[in-house]
């Protein structure tokens, strides 16, 4: 009796806390249009549902550095997840204290998707992506 | 025992009745002392936009920062400014709240795009002209001439007629929604459409759309 019910709060506990965690992707090295990019996964449950498949870096007319990571929704149904960029200068200083906020989005069932980022200023060079589940 | 135990449930019987009462009393006071401090859990901070963020049938925080961060990006994207000289000159004409909702704060969405829009020196608002945070002090600075309180060199340096910028472009915005109804469920769909216009030309330079906030209620 007391083995399935040991069973059940860890299986209870691992969901709760696949539910607060997130995953980061970020630059692997310097460059500020570089392709690669480099994770941290802590939450395996929201890859296995929403995961990077690619990103590509680029500039407006005016020089300002775009990010735009594709996505894909693994699974049979709807995924909700949110996002936030943080930005970063050459120095590695994150950029503009004030402006993190996190973007709500639903994904169909083995959708592909994108997340388009706009760095605030010129001097931007360096980016992060991190991605959590919303649970509406 | 079985008679006595008998005895002792009877309802009639008063010196039964008060280990009841006293039970359903320390019941009734745990309950009324766990809904008194469910009423009195302290406020604690939470990310504003993050997963503990409510939401309603109308506007939320997350939706107005959404709204300044796509127009910003719809804005920088399209390349527009590249035409005119840094900074640009703007002003903010008319914001229009064309929804039912009576209080949206389009402060928020056009404080963050102003704020956004005037990094890098691309563009600076004038606070003499328009609908958003003017400055009546300008105007007012104007009047100081022959005030005797003031140091009249001062005002004649700092005040002098003529000075004043004027802006090249105007900022126009409108919050629209379309509401869907079915016997079932209620949908309303939120967005933000904005234009530049050269004040020069009269031309619409740059014209777009926020991202398009839907909810729903069953």
């Amino acid at each position: 009796m007391r083995t399935p019910a040991i069973l059940a709060l860890v299986v209870a506990a691992s969901f709760a806390g696949a539910c607060t965690s997130s995953n980061v992707y970020e630059t692997k090295n310097a460059r500020p249009n570089a392709i690669e990019f480099d994770s941290k996964i802590s939450n395996p449950f929201l890859k296995g549902r929403v995961d990077v498949t690619s990103c590509y870096v680029g500039q407006t007319p005016d020089g300002v550095l775009r990010v735009q990571v594709n996505i894909e929704n693994h699974t049979g149904g709807n995924a909700q997840y949110m996002y936030a960029f943080t930005w970063f200068d050459a120095s590695g200083l994150k950029i503009g204290n004030n402006h993190d906020f996190w973007t709500r989005r639903e994904m169909n069932a083995g959708a592909a998707g994108e997340i388009s980022g706009l760095a605030p200023t010129k001097s931007t060079v360096d980016w992060r992506l991190e991605i959590r589940p919303w649970d509406r | 025992m079985t008679t006595l135990s008998s005895n002792a449930l009877s309802s009639n019987s008063p010196s039964t009745l008060r280990p009841r009462r006293v039970g359903a009393l320390l019941l009734g006071g745990v309950l009324v002392a766990t809904t008194l401090s469910a009423c009195n859990t302290p406020p604690r901070r939470i990310d504003p936009t993050g997963p503990e963020s409510v939401t309603t049938n109308q506007l939320d925080y997350s939706d107005l920062r959404e709204w300044s961060d796509s127009l910003t990006q719809e804005m920088l994207n399209d390349g527009y400014l590249e035409n005119y000289s840094k900074p640009v000159l703007m002003q903010v004409s008319n914001v229009q709240n064309k929804t039912s909702i009576p209080d949206i704060n389009t402060e928020m969405v056009l404080g963050r795009i102003r704020s956004n829009l005037r990094k890098d020196n691309r563009v600076r608002f004038v606070a003499t002209l328009g609908s958003d945070a003017r400055d009546g002090a300008v105007r007012e600075n104007r009047e100081l001439t022959n005030d005797p309180m003031f140091n009249q060199q001062q005002v004649a340096e700092k005040t002098a007629q003529g000075t004043a910028s004027v802006p090249s472009l105007s900022v126009n915005c409108q919050i629209l929604s379309a509401t869907q109804v079915t016997p079932t469920a209620r949908q309303r769909n939120y967005e933000m459409r904005m234009w530049v216009v050269d004040l020069r030309s009269g031309e619409t330079v740059w014209e777009g759309f926020s991202n398009t906030v839907g909810k729903v209620q069953r």
